[in-house]
């Protein structure tokens, strides 16, 4: 039989310990804050949120590497060879490695730039894997191509495309494996060509030559490191069509991306030298593994656009060829130059949207000076219509070239949390009335806000982002999370608001159009920087006023628990933004809640700061609960209303949230279905949340942290009167390109009259996997979980397909968990482990969590840990 | 090896092979080459120098032959199937080496012209030659192919620049390709057919079919329209492969020509006009949408269009001058846009105009004493 703490005073020592511990977290909390942000200060040249509020800055004029005159190439430079042979693959060109593998010719400049010295066998391997990388880069190069018998056809052939025997044959000829030699290939060729009479087809020799086939081959600097030179003179001509020989320039390898005087590398929308200086760094030390290496435009544009498109900013990254003056242009995003509300966005409704999209300087700039102008509309008989109201960073402290990047991180968040008001954003390109755009080759956005209407029509537009994928609080209450929470963004790697476009594949075929084009994945996706709607029809966003979601989660020891929900939103009864919502589940026995919340609560008379109110109605259910070793089933009965207001929110970087939370329920408890316990408990919640959030540092970081301090007011006579208090915290850091660190601490202290059910409990997903709940109970409590995520391997850059999907919605996760629990109530004193594996994934709109993990040390409920699984899958449907 | 004989005079003759060695009857006599007025001469090893006149002149299939003054073939470069030669030009003059495989060459000097079936003639010496082949390049560059009986493929590119575009008399937009002479004067090949944009690429292409093959030339550049309606176009500058100069010098131009549209709907389209100020037949049209923005202190109407530029997609977006005028009681909507070349009115009927609920995009609300109309101007939408 369990033992159940009295109603009692407070122990003293835990009054003092309490106390101090409220006030030390409270002041280290400030602390982190005023560091955190004093971080970010310094750090600021070294990221990507310029813009908030920093007006000061030194502007570049003509200086920009940008616009510099590029430096010129010494004719020294790029003089080695690559003679290959083709041979024939399925129809197409296929570089015949075989007889091509001595074709390489470096001269002593390349050698000198190799890592490693200028002899060895070590160069020699060194050399022939690049030779062996060229022809990957050749291949690919050539699946890009069009059949070789197409470029043999005239019009009226193309159009009707011949389907003879030995047309069937040239087409696929030798087959998909293997190598096809090209004398053999040649002859058939020549004969087929015969075969249509004269001049109707063309022979090898016409079709093996720079006006047809060979023509794609002008743009294969642009992805590689080699350049084909057309009109090459004798001796060393650049095709022979006889002996199926090519012959290539072979670009130098990188020597040190630090010398400006060959490598220019520039940021267009960054007018400050000292911030583009700092981001040159960045850049040098991303690049810095590619020195020694070939410069394959399409291999470094993709790196620098994986780099940016994860820390959600999107540009056209452009990429000189290898023969050319070296130059990478770089430009971030687009940075956004005003907000434009419609004007059927209500005025009372502007400042909570500013507040949505402003970073809070700003904000609070906007919220006291209210600068909006009217756009108007004149006609020619001088009737006036107003149709938007606008406000300019600049007129909110911004100086032009520090407003803040279009961020697709922060703007699916952003379009989640407006959606929850009934309105949409878009980003449309600035006009350069504007912000002057051609001259400096700079790009700027407007975010245009409308209101939703109540039925969806046409196409959504590109340029308009998804949303974050919304979840639901304990509750069941939907609603925007931020911070690293589930759902706070929508995928590891956010869906762009630009469409990617294939670019050599309109360079290279277009002028025989592929009847079975084959992918180039060299053919790097290029976002575009401002976004063209993709369809004729208008879109007009649906108000999605109403939310089911459904869940399910496993729990070691405990069955699963269901649970859906509905919730219907901006019903007007406190405030605009108010929403009912109801949940209802099972975990062997039925679960319920009854939710009624109001966001924006007294926005304008608190200062334009964010009240959220809940009042709750429920019954909640836990099965299988273990107490003293008997399981026992937990019913609690009452209701809550919890407070929130955000200090702050977007304010360098960093959030601020204070809560409070009063809470009455009957407490049942129940083993073999008998009640064995029937208690009152009223308890009051006062917390906080501290985010700091960087997401476009080099490593970027986060910090969330937690503290709750639970007073058991013991109202009524029977009621417990006890304090619990309990900080968590959550480090998030990215280690390198692939891997992430995720740490997830906390530490629970409670008083000696905490009753049993309400005493910390170490064990289960949130606090020491390996363990189910209650595997230990005490009164002191800690636990770190420390995990280690990694995208798929082999999904890196991945644009397109099952890879794209690999690398955008799934990490996996290693894990080592670690806990101790002390003053114990029927359960061992001390540390666990928890070693284990997992898998995130995000599959819109659902977002699923699979971890298994071995428990070692002693677990009260099984005598000994073991290994057990866990399983979340949760989704919250708008319509 | 193929070798030729020369004579001098009636006694003296000569035998050159292709290599650039001359005997003189059996013994070495030193080497050949050509003078700058396209004649042949041997240099003896005692340093004398003799001039030959000869004749310069492809034949039907584009193979190139030293004839006699009778006309009679000396020695054709094309004549061994063993043997291939090589052409090239540089500031208009032909290179040419009699074996791909070997190193010797020889330059001649003429004058290049196009003709009406895209035929290249060169004129050596008053003597014509007339080149069947093609004109195509995917970079600009005035790019001429041809193949010879055995089909060997030849290349030869001219450095230059591109013309301003003109119509013709029947309203053809036509351009013409400057190339450089040796003595860095200019001269024309002008392109026979129409030019136009491609709206796939929204970039200047010309395009023709010989021979029942469709034959371009993309001028790879930077497309843009002015406020008023005037077409604007940058050609890109494109430096040989092997970094030996400027092929094709960057130019601008501007087109002169009228927006033909009578709706803001699909893509936008210009007719160009002709030197007498009349339009003519060319249309040129780009691939976009119409669009509408907060532009200064108005909603300006305006038209978005891609192209794909170093290795991006860049967008433009070009907001249009005008005025707005209600007519008819409000039953119509018109906009008015005038430059010093013409005057575009374009009348869109209120009942054509889609009315109702908000779309994403820009909203015109035009109010007048009858109360509130909506007239939606939609990002890249009709109406």
């Amino acid at each position: 039989m369990p033992r159940f703490q009295r109603p009692g005073h407070y122990d003293d020592w835990f009054n003092m310990l309490t106390h101090r511990l409220v006030t030390t977290t409270l002041s280290l909390l400030m602390a982190c804050v005023m560091v955190i942000s004093s971080t970010r200060s310094s750090a600021s040249a070294n990221n990507f949120r310029e813009g908030r509020g920093a007006v000061a800055h030194s502007l570049l004029a003509d200086t920009s590497p940008c616009t510099a005159t590029p430096p010129v190439v010494p004719p020294t430079r790029n003089q080695s060879t690559l003679n290959i042979f083709v041979g024939v693959r399925d129809g197409r060109l296929v570089v015949d490695r075989a007889k091509s593998a001595g074709g390489f010719t470096v001269t002593d400049e390349f050698r000198s730039r190799l890592r490693g010295g200028t002899s060895g066998a070590e160069l020699e391997k060194t050399i022939s894997r690049f030779r062996d990388l060229l022809f990957d880069d050749l291949d690919r190069k050539f699946r890009s191509f069009d059949k070789i018998y197409r470029y043999a056809l005239n019009d009226t052939e193309k159009a009707k495309e011949p389907n003879d025997a030995l047309t069937l044959e040239l087409r696929s000829f030798p087959g998909r494996a293997g190598t096809g030699d090209w004398a053999e290939f040649s002859a058939k060729f020549d004969s087929w060509a015969a075969s249509a009479g004269v001049d109707v087809r063309y022979s090898i020799k016409q079709v093996f030559s720079n006006s047809e086939l060979l023509q794609n081959l002008s743009s294969v600097g642009e992805q590689t490191a080699l350049s084909y030179n057309a009109s090459a003179k004798p001796p060393n001509v650049s095709f022979n069509a006889a002996r199926g020989s090519l012959r290539f320039r072979v670009d130098d390898p990188i020597r040190n991306l630090e010398d400006e005087n060959e490598y220019l590398i520039c940021f267009p929308n960054e007018p400050d030298a000292t911030k583009a200086a700092e981001k040159r760094k960045t850049i040098l030390k991303l690049l810095k593994p590619l020195e020694g290496k070939l410069w394959r435009g399409s291999q470094i544009k993709s790196m620098i656009e994986e780099y940016y498109a994860e820390r959600g900013l999107a540009g056209v990254i452009q990429i000189s060829p290898a023969r050319a003056p070296r130059k990478i242009v770089i430009p971030e995003a687009a940075r956004i130059a005003r907000l434009l509300f419609h004007s059927d966005v209500p005025d009372a409704e502007i400042n909570k949207i500013a507040y949505l999209l402003l970073p809070d300087k700003p904000f609070r700039l906007f919220a006291k000076t209210r600068p909006l102008t009217e756009l108007t509309f004149k006609d020619a008989e001088g009737k006036k219509v107003a149709s938007y109201k606008g406000v300019d960073f600049k007129q909110l402290g911004t100086a032009p070239g520090t407003e803040p990047f279009l961020n697709q991180h922060t703007l699916q968040l952003q379009q989640l949390e407006l959606s929850q008001l009934g309105f949409t954003a878009a980003p449309n390109q600035t006009p350069d009335e504007v912000r002057d755009q051609s001259s400096n080759d700079s790009s700027y956005v407007d975010i245009y806000v409308f209101k939703a209407e109540e039925e969806e029509k046409g196409e959504k537009p590109d340029n308009v982002p998804e949303e974050a994928v919304p979840t639901a609080n304990n509750e069941g209450v939907v609603k925007a999370q931020t911070g690293g929470a589930a759902g706070s963004a929508t995928d590891f790697v956010p869906s762009l608001t630009i469409t990617p476009t294939e670019k050599s594949s309109a360079t290279d075929g277009e002028a025989t159009p592929a009847p079975t084009p084959a992918p180039d994945p060299s053919a790097t996706a290029s976002p575009k920087p401002s976004p063209t709607p993709r369809s004729k029809q208008a879109w007009q966003p649906k108000d999605r006023k109403n939310y089911v979601g459904f869940g399910l989660r496993y729990r070691p020891g405990q069955s699963v628990r269901i649970f859906g929900l509905a919730q219907r939103e901006r019903l007007g009864l406190l405030s605009s933004q108010d929403a009912l919502s109801v949940q209802v589940g099972a975990q062997d026995e039925a679960l319920g809640a009854l939710n009624y919340s109001s966001d924006f609560a007294l926005f304008d008379a608190l200062g334009h700061r964010r009240l959220s109110l809940q009042l709750t109605g429920k019954s909640d259910f836990e099965a299988r609960r273990v107490f003293a070793g008997v399981e026992t089933d937990e019913r609690r009965t009452g209701g809550l209303l919890r407070a929130e207001l955000e200090v702050f929110r977007d304010l360098a970087d960093s959030t601020l949230r204070f809560y409070a939370e009063g809470q009455r329920a009957t407490v049942q408890l129940l083993q073999a279905d008998q009640t064995v316990s029937k208690q009152n408990l009223t308890t009051l919640d006062l917390g906080g949340l501290y985010l700091f959030e960087d997401r476009t540092a080099y490593r970027p970081k986060r910090v969330r942290l937690e503290p709750r301090l639970r007073l058991g007011l013991g109202l009524a006579q029977d009621e417990p009167q006890f304090a619990s208090f309990l900080l968590s915290g959550n480090y998030h850091q990215q280690l390198s390109r692939t891997l992430e660190a995720d740490l997830t601490g906390r530490v629970e202290l409670a008083s000696r009259q905490t009753p049993l059910y309400e005493l910390p409990s170490l064990g289960g997903v949130d606090v020491l996997r390996g363990f189910r709940e209650d595997d230990a109970i005490g009164r002191r409590l800690w636990s770190l979980q420390s995990e280690l995520w990694t995208a798929l391997p082999g999904t890196a850059g991945a644009e397109s397909g099952f890879r794209k999907f690999l690398r955008r919605q799934v990490r996996l996760a290693g894990f080592l968990d670690l806990g101790g629990a002390y003053e114990t109530t029927a359960s061992a004193s001390g540390v666990r482990f928890g070693p284990g594996l997992g898998a995130r994934i995000i599959y819109r709109p659902a977002i699923i969590k699979l971890d298994w993990a071995y428990g070692i040390g002693d677990a009260a409920t099984t005598g000994r840990g073991r290994g057990r699984f866990y399983f979340s899958v949760g989704t919250n449907l708008p319509f | 090896m193929a070798t030729f004989s020369l004579k001098k005079d009636a006694t003296t003759t000569f035998d050159c092979d292709t290599l650039g060695k001359v005997k003189k009857g059996t013994a070495d006599f030193g080497t050949w080459s050509t003078s700058k007025d396209n004649k042949i001469i041997i240099k003896g090893k005692d340093g004398t120098q003799t001039p030959i006149d000869v004749v310069w002149k492809f034949n039907n299939f584009n193979q190139l032959c030293i004839r006699d003054a009778g006309d009679k073939v000396i020695h054709n470069f094309h004549g061994d199937d063993a043997v291939v030669p090589f052409f090239a030009t540089g500031k208009a003059v032909l290179q040419v080496f009699p074996n791909q495989e070997e190193e010797f060459s020889f330059e001649l000097r003429g004058e290049w012209d196009m003709s009406e079936s895209h035929d290249l003639q060169i004129t050596i010496n008053k003597t014509v030659s007339v080149i069947d082949g093609f004109v195509d390049d995917p970079e600009s560059k005035f790019s001429y192919h041809f193949f010879d009986k055995a089909k060997n493929p030849f290349n030869i590119i001219f450095e230059g620049e591109w013309g301003t575009p003109s119509a013709d008399d029947k309203g053809v937009l036509k351009i013409d390709f400057k190339y450089a002479r040796e003595d860095g004067s200019l001269d024309t090949l002008s392109l026979p057919e129409e030019l136009t944009i491609d709206r796939g690429l929204n970039q200047f292409v010309y395009q023709y079919s010989k021979k029942n093959r469709t034959r371009r030339i993309r001028l790879l550049g930077q497309l843009n329209i002015t406020p008023d309606f005037r077409l604007t176009y940058s050609i890109d500058r494109q430096e040989a492969p092997d970094n030996s100069g400027t092929v094709v010098k960057a130019t601008t131009f501007e087109i002169k020509a009228v927006m033909t549209k009578s709706k803001f709907e699909g893509d936008i389209e210009f007719i160009v006009k002709k030197e007498d100020g009349k339009t003519g037949k060319t249309v040129l049209g780009l691939k976009g949408s119409f669009t509408a923005r907060p532009g200064g202190n108005l909603v300006k109407v305006g038209f978005e269009f891609a192209q794909t530029r170093a290795g991006g997609v860049k967008t433009t977006t070009v907001l249009f001058d005008g005025q707005l005028k209600l007519k008819n009681g409000l039953t119509e909507v018109e906009w008015t846009f005038e430059n010093k070349d013409n005057v575009k009115t374009v009348t869109v009927t209120i009942s054509d105009v889609k009315l109702g609920p908000v779309r994403i995009g820009s909203k015109i609300i035009m109010k007048s004493g009858n109360g509130d109309r909506e007239l939606l101007v939609l990002l890249g939408f009709t109406f």
